[in-house]
């Protein structure tokens, strides 16, 4: 089972690199570091792993 | 001048050894000794001690134990909800650093206050743990940053305040998890144990031995201990049950010592490490204008442990977060934008 519902995963660029992403997590509109050590960026990476979570490229 | 050489002296009424001296010269006394004064061994005070009982070092005083910062717990004493006072929602939503692990539980997690005059070990507030529908691993938790902050192979000490109802087939799990970090080993726990409650405030302690960390490998930047009081795995009962609790202490040491009170403001900051949230409503000052482009560059009052998820509740139009840091994140838009709140959150 997840520990967070993710519902949508987006990068955010700035001047063409990725710098965070945009989420909704529980029904919440949040962004989140590309840090590992986030509770948040860390559930993205798991569950992207596990397949079940694609994170948009950036607009 | 004579000596005189005993080995015991015995009281008068019982015949018991009252002082003995063993053959290396050490002194033990069996019942009370009365002292007012201690002397070194140049004869200079030492100790004293008044009629009532009030103990003066001449001297230095160094104690084998710290005095201060001895709890590793934030928040034990339930003083500080940034998110608010009550949840009924999984994750942390009420009380800082506590989280919920709802599973399919039903029920309220919440911050109390006591009664003016029925503070309990002088606390002001509680958590109230309210379960309407149980479930295996419900329960709440906190987290120590840093595994090392325990460290390897010692013993520590758990006490907390607590009364209530237990889970429907067992007691209350009080369970330790040594975690090395999400590259890290895999996590470690100690022997659990079990916590009976009842419907009288009563002092719990539990001694737990850390594990040994020789071998292991701590990575992820996310390595922490934590406290977990849950209803146990083998319980699958849905009844009803709750738990209040205050004065929640973790210290280094097989000895549970009095609760280290701390301040409003010093749990606050302590808090705001992790997560710290700002309302700006009705401040003309959160609009931003400019030109092209806006940039917004806010400074948190409390460094964070990990660089935040950023939440911003926008009033008008909206920006996006190009950087979130420890210490500040950067808002950037083409056009003005007014937010209403921010919050920044760096919880393990």
């Amino acid at each position: 089972m997840n520990e967070m519902n993710i519902t949508s995963a987006q990068y955010i660029a700035d001047e063409g690199t990725n710098v965070c992403i945009q989420a909704t997590i529980d029904g919440q509109e949040l962004s989140v570091p590309l840090d590992s050590a986030n509770r948040h960026y860390a559930e993205i990476l798991r569950q992207v792993e596990a397949g079940t979570l694609t994170i948009q490229e950036a607009e | 001048m004579s000596k005189l050489k005993v080995s015991a002296i015995h009281d008068p009424d019982n015949d018991n050894e009252a002082i003995t001296v063993d053959t290396s010269g050490n002194v033990s006394v069996s019942s009370n000794l009365k002292v007012n004064t201690i002397q070194d061994t140049t004869g200079n005070d030492a100790l004293t001690i008044d009629s009532s009982g009030n103990v003066t070092a001449s001297q230095g005083f160094v104690p084998s134990t710290q005095l201060s910062h001895r709890n590793l717990i934030i928040n034990g004493a339930m003083q500080v909800a940034q998110r608010g006072t009550s949840q009924t929602t999984d994750g942390y939503g009420s009380l800082d650093r506590w989280k919920w692990n709802k599973v399919s539980s039903a029920g309220t997690m919440s911050q109390q206050t006591f009664t003016v005059g029925s503070e309990v070990d002088g606390q002001k507030n509680y958590l109230s743990f309210d379960i309407t529908t149980g479930d295996n691993f419900t329960g709440f938790r906190t987290y120590i940053e840093g595994v090392r902050s325990v460290p390897s192979n010692s013993q520590y000490t758990v006490s907390f305040w607590a009364k209530g109802t237990n889970p429907g087939a067992s007691n209350v799990r009080v369970r330790m998890i040594h975690n090395f970090g999400s590259s890290g080993s895999s996590a470690v726990e100690p022997n659990s144990k079990e916590c009976s409650l009842t419907s009288t405030w009563t002092k719990y302690t539990y001694t737990f031995t850390a594990p040994d960390y020789t071998g292991k490998t701590i990575s992820g930047g996310n390595d922490y201990v934590a406290l977990v009081i849950e209803q146990r795995s083998t319980d699958t009962s849905t009844d009803a049950w709750n738990m209040d609790i205050t004065s929640v202490q973790l210290e280094v040491g097989s000895v549970a010592t009095p609760f280290e009170h701390r301040s409003y403001g010093e749990e606050l900051a302590r808090c705001q490490r992790y997560y710290e949230k700002v309302s700006l409503t009705g401040s003309t000052t959160s609009y931003y204008y400019a030109g092209s482009q806006n940039n917004l560059l806010w400074v948190y009052g409390v460094t964070k442990r990990t660089a935040p998820t950023v939440s911003v509740s926008y009033t008008a139009n909206s920006a996006s977060v190009i950087a979130s840091r420890i210490d500040y994140t950067l808002l950037q838009a083409s056009n003005y934008f007014a937010i209403g709140a921010l919050s920044f959150d760096a919880e393990l």
